[in-house]
């Protein structure tokens, strides 16, 4: 699915789905190690795993 | 404290959010440097964007304005200025219990400020913000006040009646942000729904979204805060057919027991409730919804909790938040004031 790049926060990049509001909805977080993302594009992902609120991706 | 600089705290919704942004740029406009950073203020004057919906947020915009009060007692800070919904509500109560404030302004007659700095308000740049969101998205008020008379809420006390912006206006600043980046547009009002029936005299929100979604560069405009009452069906079909139109709206449904709707005074039923979910749902494959759902309002008991319980493990939104009933009183606010001014 697509998603749009946020912000950097520690080793993860913060990106947002069609489905989730910005500051109260859930955050997608993909790992910096997966390579560089640029805030405010959009990137492919595949959800991998999630937390409570949150859903972890990698790029496709 | 840095001369010339401005510190702008915002406190509340993405409604006021907007405009702090324009107050900023019109301040940015006379020559000062304006921070929006209420953790870090540098500057020689503060302005408190403040919040007056609930008791909570009323105390977290008190306790913000006391805060900058006692930078001004030790020297940190020259002038203090207070706006937003708290002060539109409590303009005169304020102003006698929190005296070390400069001057208290209202919602709407913020521009006031400008000429209280000796500065100028720029007409023709009424519209320009300077945007303090990431900068590929903005928040995007259509419309200010509302018309209806919710029985636990007090905006419409604090904002007044529904005004819509002009469409023009609105298409206008869209290829203005767009032209600076803006990819991402969250509409906003306090009743999206409503947009249109004072100045077109029709509901207009589907036009509306349809010229958004047809600016080029804009890639998605998300829909916040509709209304279930004589929700516009034309929307739907915008939202299915335009592809930047994200499938997600934000609607706060509050209840489903007919009898808490009826005393929330929503104008809405149970049935209405769940037709216009299936109808949505049904019109705009894969939407994912998100509401708001209050418990604990006066006249509710067991059987209507229940009813509430059943709506949503019936419905599952996607995207869900519950709060529980707010006592709305003026007077929450003077004891805190008195209490705060004593702790003092």
């Amino acid at each position: 699915m697509d998603v749009i790049i946020d912000r950097k926060e520690g080793e993860f990049y913060v990106g947002r789905t069609e489905f989730d509001s910005p500051e109260v909805d859930p955050e997608v977080l993909i790992p910096v190690s997966d390579g560089v993302l640029r805030t405010g594009c959009f990137y492919k992902v595949e959800i991998t795993d999630s937390d409570d609120f949150d859903l972890y991706a990698k790029r496709i | 404290m840095r001369k010339n600089t401005i510190d702008i705290i915002t406190l509340g919704c993405s409604k006021n959010l907007v405009d702090s942004e324009r107050l900023i740029h019109q301040l940015e406009l006379n020559g000062y440097r304006v921070t929006h950073d209420s953790e870090n203020p540098q500057g020689e004057i503060a302005v408190i964007n403040t919040c007056g919906f609930i008791g909570d947020a009323k105390e977290e915009s008190i306790n913000m304005i006391l805060e900058f009060c006692q930078a001004k007692e030790e020297g940190r800070l020259k002038q203090l200025y207070v706006m937003g919904c708290l002060s539109e509500r409590y303009l005169k109560e304020l102003g006698k219990e929190i005296p070390q404030v400069d001057k208290f302004y209202g919602k709407f007659n913020w521009n006031e400020l400008l000429s209280d700095l000796g500065k100028a308000y720029h007409a023709e740049g009424c519209y320009g913000r300077r945007i303090t969101t990431p900068k590929h998205y903005a928040y995007l008020k259509i419309s200010e006040g509302c018309d209806r008379r919710c029985a636990y809420c007090a905006i419409p006390i604090i904002t007044g009646k529904h005004v819509s912006r002009p469409m023009e206006d609105i298409v206008a600043e869209v290829e203005t942000l767009v032209s600076k980046g803006v990819k991402e547009f969250q509409i906003i009002a306090q009743e999206l729904t409503y947009y249109g029936i004072d100045l077109y005299k029709r509901r207009a929100i589907a036009e509306l979204v349809e010229r958004i979604a047809d600016i080029k560069g804009v890639k998605w405009i998300r829909l916040h805060y509709a209304y279930p009452n004589d929700f516009p069906l034309e929307l739907l079909r915008v939202m299915r057919e335009k592809k930047n139109v994200c499938k997600y709206l934000d609607i706060a449904l509050q209840h489903i027991s007919t009898k808490v709707l009826g005393n929330m005074r929503r104008g809405v039923t149970s049935e209405e409730t769940y037709k216009l979910i299936d109808d949505i749902r049904r019109e705009v494959p894969g939407i994912h919804l998100r509401t708001t759902l209050m418990v604990g309002f006066p006249g509710e008991g067991e059987g209507e909790f229940e009813e509430l319980k059943e709506f949503v493990s019936r419905v599952r939104f996607e995207r869900m938040g519950a709060f529980a009933y707010s006592e709305e009183e003026a007077r929450m606010l003077h004891v805190i004031l008195r209490m705060k001014c004593r702790m003092k």
